[in-house]
């Protein structure tokens, strides 16, 4: 389970993220949107520990973000929006690693290396650094990274970035069966019919704060508009697309 | 083992894990770009092993010469707390300042002493494996010369090693005690200041040896001739030997006993009280990064006033940024900065410079060391100029439309402007204290501008690399310095005696020798231009 309440982060005294309170239960996929530089990426660092909170609480599976980091780390697998990886390293070399630095058995470990390496379709490269893998491997290997401990808890920042059709429906079904499983996902991205498809319930953030939550019904219904990409652009303040194009070309144009 | 790392706090598995990555990190890291020549960290150390055993094998006559022991050691463990200082200051700060492994480590379950232990295991790793190095010759030197005693040459080397791990524990600790004492959002002007004040540090007692090495006097640390001594830490260290030896007055018990007890104080202090809040101020500095730079068009004028081609813009602007917003570049520029005062300092302390065109016999001496900085300064910022963490960004020079070859005569030409200018214009007002002849210092200053800039010259041709295309290899930086200390000194010293000897005598000779460099340095303009358009023909961006 995630659960904020009124968490705000300031980076000299401008607001990220402002008083946001959140709650996404066990077995749900929650869509965290938002336009960039919304916040998006903030609070899911906040929520990994990668940031301190200016003010306000985050419980991550029961433990205060704040008060007991080690044991929420334990606890949560984490996919970052850029491939922070030691480039230096294999594959396998880097899934061990990881792998020490949470405790697994080592021959569960190996095993379980060796399972999602074959099931990403890398196990081939396993040998190879990883500065000589593409994006969309070093993708499934952060994936990889990010479940290889079982974690309660998952933090997914653009986790389809790069990933060929094949692989990006297997992240999909897999995040279906987790949740199902009880786990608790907090799933960010911008593709909205993936948002859509995958989670069972969306929070759009806009300038650091929380606008609205609920299903994709739900928001469609409360912003009058047929779709979720409608709803997003009249929430989030965006102009209509043709008119953005038009000043867009102007500005092209211009001496 | 297992139960003193637990007494300690420290997670014995997560610990031995990210040690080993991080030393086959730093071995296999290779400077993958454009202009690869696939240097790896591991070169990079084995070049530093051996200049550092060349180093310690070149003590060796000094010690047999002077024939005192006292001395021996007191030298050994001055140089090598200067050697650990600056192998720090230059190169190491970062692994502690800026850990580049903390995105990817940072959302792992570590405890904040674990990830401290492990900083301070990498640079210990390096620190201790150099001072060991160092120290072999002369720990074989004084077991034989103690006639095989067998405790002698093992208390020699825990001395030094001891000496050694102080230093590094004293320089982390200031380190990390500024991280957390400082808030993140000044931070990096702090580090920045403590950086010169630490390199301040380092040099003045690098200072103490020319002095030593030239005239090697048996009495020279003799701590009741010279009482000043032992406010030394190199002597508290260096006294231990004189228990050993059985001959220790009160006075050497008792700095023996200082050395033990700053020993464990800085190491529990960093241990015990630090190490618990590391993460916490890591974090503080990353939070201070995430939060943006400021505008910094201030004083961006004066980088652009000699910029007339695009290229030449690009540059400037580059790389006067990346010192306001790269820590590493601009920690390790603060870093050298310091030395050309101390150089400046001892190049004129022997007294009045002679001027050239009078005297063109005269020997270089210690004067040496003014002249050295000419050629040597430029040489180590370049280095600096093509390092960055941020290497991959240089993608961006493959997919523009400049001319790349006039990027790297920009970069070259940028650090002549900004750098050899102003320091010759300081070095002219030197020569004129001296000479009190204005035509003299300019002539001479034209002649040593003209050579520094072909020295530059030839150090881009050797490796024409972009600005900050490579990444940051560790102990690169210190290799390039270790090698450039014993190459450059090496030509100086036959090349400016050659040009006072032969140029200064006649109007005709000084004449000729500025055609020749000007002709030289406009054949490896082109040069470099043609080797720059080599290296593109075969160029594959891999980053």
């Amino acid at each position: 389970m995630i659960q904020c309440e009124q968490l705000s982060k300031s980076f000299d005294g401008k607001p990220a993220v402002h008083n946001l309170s959140l709650v996404v239960q066990s077995g749900e996929i929650l869509g965290f949107l938002g336009p960039n530089g919304a916040g998006k990426s903030t609070t899911v660092k906040m929520f990994t520990g990668l940031l301190r909170p200016t003010s306000g609480t985050a419980r991550i599976a029961g433990f205060d973000v704040a008060r007991d980091p080690i044991e929420v780390k334990k606890r949560i697998g984490y996919v970052p929006e850029t491939a922070a990886l030691f480039e230096s390293l294999t594959a396998w070399e880097f899934l061990e690693l990881i792998s020490e630095l949470h405790h697994l058995d080592r021959q569960l470990a190996s095993r379980r290396i060796e399972e999602f390496l074959s099931l990403f379709g890398i196990y081939e490269d396993k040998d190879r650094h990883l500065s000589t893998f593409s994006k969309g491997m070093k993708q499934k290997l952060l994936i990889a990274a990010a479940l290889l401990h079982n974690p309660e808890v998952l933090f997914l920042d653009e986790p389809l970035n790069g990933l060929d059709a094949n692989a990006a429906l297997i992240i999909k079904e897999l995040l279906k069966k987790m949740a199902g499983q009880g786990k608790t996902i907090l799933f960010c991205s911008h593709i909205l019919e993936v948002v859509e498809r995958v989670c069972t319930r969306i929070a759009i953030i806009h300038k650091g704060e929380l606008i609205t939550q609920g299903t994709t019904a739900e928001i469609a219904r409360q912003t009058q508009q047929p779709t979720l990409e409608r709803a997003f652009g009249k929430l989030t303040g965006v102009r209509d697309a043709s008119e953005y194009t038009e000043s867009f070309l102007q500005a092209l144009a211009s001496e | 083992m297992n139960n003193l790392f637990e007494w300690l706090g420290v997670d014995s598995r997560q610990w031995a894990a990210l040690s080993k990555v991080a030393i086959k990190r730093d071995f296999r890291q290779s400077s993958v770009s454009s202009f690869s020549h696939g240097r790896t960290g591991r070169g990079a150390f084995v070049t530093l092993v051996l200049f550092y055993l060349i180093t310690g094998l070149a003590f060796v006559p000094v010690f047999l010469a002077s024939g005192d022991i006292n001395f021996s050691i007191n030298l050994l463990v001055l140089y090598t707390m200067f050697m650990v200082g600056g192998l720090i200051l230059v190169e190491y700060h970062a692994v502690v300042v800026s850990p580049d492994d903390y995105f990817v480590l940072a959302f792992r379950p570590i405890s904040s002493r674990t990830y401290f232990f492990v900083k301070l295991t990498n640079i210990l790793f390096y620190v201790l494996t150099f001072t060991l190095v160092l120290a072999l010759p002369a720990t074989v030197t004084f077991w034989v010369n103690s006639d095989f005693h067998p405790m002698f040459g093992f208390a020699t080397l825990l001395i030094v090693l001891l000496a050694s791990f102080a230093t590094a524990m004293g320089i982390i600790l200031l380190y990390t005690y500024l991280m957390k004492r400082i808030g993140a959002a000044r931070l990096q002007n702090a580090m920045a200041l403590f950086q010169i004040a630490l390199a301040f540090v380092v040099y003045s007692s690098f200072f103490v040896l020319p002095q030593l090495l030239s005239q090697p006097s048996p009495d020279f640390f003799d701590v009741e001739k010279r009482t000043w001594l032992v406010f030394m830490p190199s002597t508290w260290f260096a006294s231990c030997l004189a228990i050993v030896m059985g001959n220790a007055s009160w006075l050497l018990w008792l700095l023996a006993l200082a050395a033990v007890v700053i020993t464990v104080s800085i190491t529990y202090f960093a241990l015990a009280k630090l190490s618990e809040s590391y993460s916490e101020s890591v974090m503080s500095a990353f939070s201070a990064v995430s939060a943006g730079a400021k505008s910094s068009r201030k004083f961006m004028k004066p980088f652009l006033l000699f910029a007339r081609a695009q290229e030449e813009r690009v540059v400037s602007k580059l790389i006067r940024n990346q010192f306001l917003h790269d820590n590493r570049f601009k920690m390790a520029v603060l870093g050298i900065l310091p030395l050309t005062f101390f150089y400046l300092f001892l190049g004129i302390e022997d007294g009045p410079l002679p001027d050239p065109f009078l005297e063109p016999e005269f020997e270089l001496g210690r004067s040496g060391l003014l002249y050295l900085l000419i050629f040597l300064f430029p040489m180590m910022l370049r280095t600096f100029v093509t390092q960055s963490d941020a290497y991959q960004a240089s993608w961006i020079f493959h997919a523009s439309p400049v001319d790349v070859r006039r990027l790297v005569i920009a970069e070259k030409n940028f650090l002549m402007i900004y750098f050899v200018l102003p320091f010759l214009f300081i070095l002219g007002a030197v020569f004129y204290y001296f000479f009190g002849d204005v035509l003299h210092v300019l002539l001479h200053i034209l002649i040593l501008g003209l050579l520094a800039h072909l020295f530059l010259q030839f150090a881009f041709l050797y490796s024409p690399d972009l600005p900050f295309s490579r990444p940051n290899i560790r102990g690169s930086r210190s290799r390039h310095l270790a090698i450039f200390f014993v190459v450059v000194p090496f030509i100086i010293y036959f090349l400016l005696p050659f040009v006072f000897r032969y140029v200064y005598n006649s109007s005709a000779n000084y004449l000729v020798c500025m055609i020749t460099v000007l002709t030289v340095s406009i054949i490896l303009e082109s040069l470099i231009q043609v080797r720059v358009s080599a290296y593109l023909r075969k160029a594959e961006f891999t980053g």
